[in-house]
């Protein structure tokens, strides 16, 4: 019963946090001066052609922008609750949730490979360097980890992308070679992906992966350091047998419970890369809606990944909760 | 004769064919054998009334033989299926015989591009493909036919009629006709719901066009008063808004025609008619190819969208009913397929060096053409640096809002000595590779403009700059910085935006100045901001960076008047408002803006060419300059542009500007993959 | 707490008195500090990384924002010691130098010219800077007599990167400083009064923070930093990005004030305190607050990485601190791009700076954990 009540507390507060947060984003993204018809002229202008204030005003006028921002909210997320529609791009001319179809699969993937990623390397890496605390490997991978943790990774992106180019002649911009792009799916389609994959998931990874292995190493140590581990060592188990069946499990357990929160930080890391490499996941084209205000695209964005925010820390709650039987279910 | 009337003379449009197409076997009757490719480079003795191009008609005569039409392999399927007519059908009765630069091409291939949003500035692939009734040609003054076969003005260039070529049609195969002329004009351009009031170009005098139909490949456009700017525009400036559009296909969407429109528009999730029909149809040709619906409208470009715009590229293929072929009877265009990837700027660049782009001008910087130029071979491409823009050029507000301000933006004294305190050769050779030209910013390649006219108060001259600053009264304060007549030190606020300006120029001018006893304090901003403080007088300097060639600078007068742009003014909006609104708001311009108003009216109605014409250009220069409205810093700017060795009758580039869509001349058309 | 801490010093036989018996809290975290190597180290590259900015003008052979339009895009200048003619020296020196431009590709190409020596001295007279903006001076550290010395090269309009670099240090530190104090004001007040008065207000306010939490950031960094007026001078958008950063760091915080809060306030010496008449302000500043300290410490110099690396993220996005104002953000931003990259990568300095101060910060705040808890093994190290 107290589960089933604290399931439904979290539920409705999850609720309450992303209607909220669609507010607040509604309101911050059209906060800075301007708004997407300026952002329209401004590219238009730069073809040199000759946009008149009075087709500014037009064009202000037929997007509704002139109506107050609580009147386009109010619009905007009446269509998402009641119809399910997250509204219109202006700038691609195309439903929100086409192009968010278009886009969110990759993003996902690209999160969870990520996530593959850091956990597959983290854990042999932390376990190697709890086991074998103070050694060359151990003291050269955290300083590794902490070089990962300290460069900013866009940086990271850019210098990996360059070099990639000039050394593989590996394309650019996208998951796929040009020469893929629009073919269907095949094994030879899927070696290319794989070839293009690793850089973005290298790039986002390093950082959490450089966390993930100080936790691994910092838990495992605590739970090499008790009594059982030494009473079962004195009599006798393997020692490899030993750490795999007690003491790794166990330290596993908070290490997997964050999984969750290891996702929004890919989810929230994500866009920056995604911008500096192209990669025709959300990230540039949250970023593009933000800077043109494009309201509706910049603002169902919001709420998506808001909404894998709060998923991935409820996943995280309900994880640790059913791992650690000492962690109470309370509001 | 009355093609010809745009104040060159035939001769002069002849004598500059000579140089292109003549040679000296003029007096041959039978030029050419049937089917033998005529070129640029060997004419064979063709001669034609315009350069690069020829009505068929006319190479008939001059060949004796009849063209034989082929087409496409890509398109041999759908005709063996019935599904398409043969290519004799699908051209025009009359269509316009290309003539290459190098060679006849063969078919096939995907021109691969990129841009940085299916709908921006940096798009060569929406540009290209615009055909509208005329062109200009490789001269850069020559107007030429295009969709139109043929034009005649009447006596005082307030009427202006078309001829279209006969059997010309839509690439879905439906015919277009003046109805599709008459539709663009009286059911769009002049339809109160779509649009407020008639866009400019349509509106002359104060009135708008009258289109009549004559017959159905003839039609007249009439206007209150004089245009004769209009073939200019739609050849430059206008090049993106053809007067035309398929009248049958948009019948169903409008109002007009269907009285169901708006409430079929409102079943479907739009707010009412002009909502949907605003999506489905644009002035602007790029705005159209964003949606799925363009896969379904006709249009009488060279390609036409196969794949629409995901959030990464699109795709166009050969329209099977283009209305140009080669000399040796082939279709037009060569090219299969364009597909155009949406890039950011950095991974445009690297998508060149990996040669995966081939053909690129637009976004592409100066600053990072040694990159390029270095990995030529590897990328397989060759880097050429056609002369470009006007460059960056700064106008002080001298209608300023605060008074402080105005009258020292408004002394031309200070506009000079500012002018005089930048050392154009520094920066020239500091951001721009020493390729630019220090010069005032005027209007390129005119015949009205003097190279005195160009050098004027450029030279670097601290001395005088000091002593006219000294003249004013702005005496130094003890740090070095003038102080304004209100006693306070002089600061100029200098708020850009990146669009005119980089960081890097804005320092080493504000250095410039500094060293005068100016202060500057600057800003990046939206360009979005810059405007909205243009309009509201409130920028200590706004910007613009280049300006309409001189040949369109008539269909353009208002970019050489304050407030020199519409959307983001330099100065001078209360003049502007004082004019529009008959002296009852706004100020009243100074004597010397007072006549530019004038003249830029009185040039409106003028022959290009014509001695009043070249006076009145003459006049605007002189005011322009002696009040120092404009500072011009380097011009002649070159823009790299990348081109595939691959890709062949690419022809040498004069021009970068956006009258012409980017590079020019350029015939895209014709291109096509050698080995 | 305390008593827990010297317990594990008895083992350790000491004549007399114990140092620790009559040793603060404080000196009790420094001396295991001192232990941990790599920390110490930390705090010494800290302690280098502030000098330099704050000293900048003095290290800084050129004043901020001088141009050398003789030597633009050019590579970093080589100190050398010693020269084939003369053998090893004690003064070190420089080449003469020269930048041709590539008549084909318009690259900058340089050219040493080893015929000319320019030795470098310390101490000498050059550009005027103000000191803290209050003395004038115009001493600096090393500097050339004719050719200039631009250690870290220079950038495409001619400016010495080192000098930047330095002045960029004075500000990003100070954006990371300015932004963890405020966060940690606006921490411990909120988690405080959280803490203190538990029930409703307590629920309100970690309502709050999570609701802050699930807001993206990078939309609240572009709209916050968007909507500071434009009229602003660049000290004051500096500051005001500094803010809009610390509006986004005080969450973490608050809820370690609170939870150690919680924690404390029901212990004997709070009960006692109260019991002889202590008000509750002289109980939170005197007792409650210092029982804790070190671990907000720790939290904060955790946190000055966090907000050098968001600095340098909003730099890039072109939100955050802009030219001419010169942050290791702003250094880096001009070098996002191919060219730089592949032409100029000496414009990637800045970026080493950003890792080694990130670097620092983690192993001080490492060894700070690891001295404040109380509970932390005596491992040797």
């Amino acid at each position: 019963m107290n589960v089933l009540r604290f399931l439904g507390f979290r539920l409705l507060s999850m609720v309450g946090t992303l209607l909220a947060v669609s507010v607040v984003a509604f309101v911050i993204i059209q906060l800075p001066p301007g708004d997407f018809a300026d952002a329209y002229v401004a590219q238009k202008n730069q073809t040199g052609a000759a946009f008149t204030q009075a087709e500014l005003l037009n064009l202000r006028h037929n997007l509704g922008l002139d109506r107050p921002w609580y009147v386009q909210y109010l619009s905007w997320i009446s269509g998402i609750f009641l119809r399910l529609d997250f509204g219109f791009s202006w700038e691609w001319q195309r439903p929100v949730s086409e192009l968010i179809a278009d886009r969110l699969p990759l993003t996902l993937a690209l999160a969870f490979s990520t996530l593959l990623f850091m956990y597959g390397i983290a854990l042999p890496i932390g376990i190697y360097s709890a086991v074998r605390q103070y050694s060359i490997a151990d003291h050269s991978f955290s300083l590794i980890g902490y070089i990962g943790l300290a460069t900013p990774n866009f940086l990271l992106a850019l210098i990996m992308m360059y070099f990639g180019q000039q050394w593989f002649g590996q394309s650019v911009g996208g998951l796929f070679s040009p020469h893929f792009e629009g073919q269907p799916f095949t094994w030879a389609k899927f070696i290319d992906l794989l070839a293009h994959l690793w850089v973005p998931v290298v790039v986002l990874g390093t950082a959490g992966t450089a966390f993930l292995v100080r936790s691994m190493r910092a838990v495992l140590l605590d739970e090499l350091d008790k009594m059982y581990v030494v009473a079962a060592r004195a009599g006798g188990i393997h020692p490899l047998r030993l750490l795999i069946k007690y003491p790794v499990r166990l330290a596993l357990i908070p290490i997997v419970a964050t999984l969750g929160w290891r996702l929004t930080y890919v989810i929230s890391g994500a866009p920056i890369v995604g911008v500096v490499m192209g990669l025709p996941d959300t990230g540039p084209l949250f970023l593009k809606s933000l800077l043109n205000q494009d309201m509706q695209l910049a603002g169902a964005l919001v709420f998506i990944f808001c909404a894998l925010t709060v998923i991935g820390t409820f996943v995280s709650d309900i994880l640790l909760a059913l791992l650690d039987p000492r962690i109470q279910l309370s509001g | 004769m009355s093609k010809n009337v745009l104040g060159y003379s035939s001769t002069t449009a002849r004598s500059c064919l000579l140089g292109l197409i003549f040679s000296a076997l003029a007096g041959l009757t039978l030029v050419a054998s049937a089917q033998e490719c005529i070129t640029v480079a060997a004419p064979n003795g063709l001669t034609a009334e315009w350069p690069q191009q020829l009505e068929l008609a006319e190479l008939e005569a001059q060949t004796g033989s009849s063209l034989t039409f082929s087409d496409n392999p890509l398109f041999a399927q759908a005709v063996a299926a019935g599904q398409l007519p043969p290519v004799d059908e699908r051209l025009p009765a009359e269509p316009l015989v290309v003539i290459p630069y190098e060679s006849c091409g063969v078919y096939g291939g995907s021109l691969r591009g990129t841009s940085r949003a299916p709908e921006s500035g940096t798009s060569e692939f929406l540009s290209w493909r615009q055909v509208n009734l005329v062109r200009m040609s490789d001269d850069l003054r020559t107007i030429v036919p295009n969709v139109a076969k043929s034009w005649t003005w009447n006596d005082d260039l307030s009427a202006i009629t078309f001829v279209l070529r006969e059997g010309h049609k839509w690439s879905d195969g439906s015919p277009f006709t003046a109805d599709d002329v008459v539709f663009y004009i009286d059911d769009l351009v002049k339809n109160q719901e779509l649009h407020g009031t008639v866009p400019a170009p349509w509106l002359v005098a104060g009135e708008p066009v009258v289109v009549e139909k004559v017959d159905d490949l003839t039609f007249t456009f009439r206007f209150a008063a004089p245009n004769p700017g209009l073939l200019h525009y739609f050849a430059t400036g206008g090049s993106y808004f053809a007067p035309y559009a398929p009248a049958e296909h948009y019948k169903p969407y409008h109002i007009s025609y269907n009285q169901n429109a708006d409430q079929e528009a409102r079943d479907a999730g739009f707010d009412g008619w002009t909502q949907r029909f605003g999506q489905i149809w644009d002035k602007w040709k790029d705005a159209e190819v964003l949606t799925a619906h363009a896969l379904t409208r006709p249009t009488l470009e060279s390609h036409v969208l196969e794949i629409e715009a995901d959030t990464q590229r699109r795709v166009f293929v050969a329209n099977p009913y283009y209305f140009k072929v080669d000399t040796r009877g082939q279709q037009l265009p060569y090219v299969d397929r364009h597909i155009e990837r949406f890039l950011d700027p950095e991974l445009n660049i690297l998508a060149i060096l990996n040669g995966e782009v081939h053909q690129k001008a637009q976004g592409v910087r100066l600053a990072d053409y040694p990159l390029l130029k270095e990995n030529e071979a590897a990328g397989g491409y060759a880097m050429r640096l056609p002369p470009g823009s006007v460059g960056s050029h700064i106008a002080f507000n001298i209608t300023h809002r605060d008074p402080v301000l105005r009258q020292i933006y408004g002394d031309v004294r200070f506009r000079q000595a500012m002018s005089l305190a930048i050392d154009r050769d520094e920066l020239n050779e500091t951001l721009y590779f020493g390729l630019g030209t220090p010069k005032q910013a005027l209007p390129p390649k005119s015949p009205f403009t003097t190279d005195a006219d160009r050098n004027y108060m450029i030279d670097f001259d601290v001395d005088r700059a000091n002593a006219l600053l000294d003249e004013m009264g702005m005496a130094r304060g003890s740090d070095g910085r003038r102080v304004r007549p209100d006693g306070r030190p002089m600061q100029i606020l200098w708020e850009y935006s990146s669009q005119f300006a980089s960081p890097e120029l804005v320092q080493l001018v504000s250095d410039y100045w500094r060293d005068v006893g100016i202060s500057v304090q600057s800003r990046e901003i939206t360009s979005a901001l810059t405007r909205e403080k243009a309009w509201n007088n409130e920028n200590d300097i706004n910007m613009e960076w280049d300006a309409p060639y001189e040949p369109n600078l008539i269909s353009q007068i208002n970019y050489y008047i304050p407030p020199y742009t519409d959307i983001g003014p330099l100065f001078g909006v209360p003049w502007l408002n004082w004019i529009n609104s008959g002296g009852s708001e706004g100020e009243k311009p100074p004597p010397w803006a007072a006549r530019m108003f004038e003249l830029a009216e009185e040039w409106r109605s003028i022959q290009p060419g014509t001695e009043r014409y070249l006076e009145i250009g003459r006049e605007l220069v002189q005011i322009n300059l002696e009040n120092m409205t404009i500072i011009g810093l380097v011009s002649n700017l070159p823009g790299p542009t990348v081109v595939a060795d691959s890709l062949r009758n690419v022809t040498e580039w004069q021009v970068q500007h956006f009258n012409y869509g980017r590079t020019y001349p350029v015939r895209p058309d014709q291109w096509y993959f050698g080995n | 707490m305390k008593a827990a801490a010297s317990a594990r010093f008895l083992t350790q036989p000491r004549g007399r008195v114990r140092r620790t018996d009559s040793a603060t809290q404080w000196q009790l975290i420094w001396w295991r500090f001192k232990r941990h190597r790599i920390a110490l180290t930390g705090l010494v590259v800290l302690g280098m990384l502030t000098c330099l900015g704050l000293f900048a003008g003095f290290f800084a052979p050129y004043a901020s924002g001088t141009r050398n339009a003789q030597y633009l895009s050019g590579p970093p200048t080589v100190v050398r010691w010693s020269d084939r003619e003369s053998g090893l020296q004690l003064r070190p020196f420089i080449y003469g130098r020269d930048l041709t431009r590539d008549p084909v590709t318009l690259r900058m190409i340089p050219t040493v010219d080893r015929s000319e020596k320019w030795p470098i001295y310390f101490f000498v007279r050059g550009q005027e800077y103000k000191f803290w903006g209050l003395l004038r001076t115009n001493i600096h550290l090393f500097g050339t007599e004719s050719e200039t010395i631009h250690l870290f090269g220079t950038d495409s309009i001619g400016r010495d990167i080192f000098s930047r670099t330095l002045y960029a240090t004075r500000v990003s530190l100070s954006v990371g400083a300015v932004g963890v104090l405020v966060a940690f004001v606006l921490g411990s007040i909120i988690g405080g009064i959280a803490g203190l008065y538990g029930g409703v207000v307590d629920s309100a306010i970690m309502r709050l923070i999570e609701f802050i939490r699930s807001i993206p950031t990078l939309p609240l960094w572009m709209a916050l930093s968007a909507a500071v007026p434009r009229d602003w001078t660049p000290l004051q958008t500096y500051l005001a990005i500094t803010v809009i950063l610390a509006l986004i760091g005080w969450t973490w915080l608050a809820r370690t004030v609170r939870s150690k809060l919680l924690s404390v306030r029901h212990e004997d010496f709070v009960l006692a305190a109260r019991l002889s008449g202590c008000s509750d302000a002289r109980i939170i500043g005197r007792h409650l607050l210092p029982s804790f300290m070190s671990y907000l410490i720790v939290d904060m110099t955790i946190a000055f990485p966090e907000i050098l690396l968001a600095e340098t993220a909003l730099s890039f996005l072109g939100l955050g601190l802009r030219e001419p104002v010169e942050s290791w953000g702003v250094l880096l931003y001009a070098a996002q791009n191919v060219r730089s990259i592949a032409h100029m990568p000496w414009l990637l300095i800045p970026g080493i700076f950003v890792i080694i101060a990130v670097l620092a910060f983690s192993f001080v705040g490492d060894g700070l954990r690891d001295a404040a808890d109380p509970y932390a093994k005596e491992t040797s190290k």
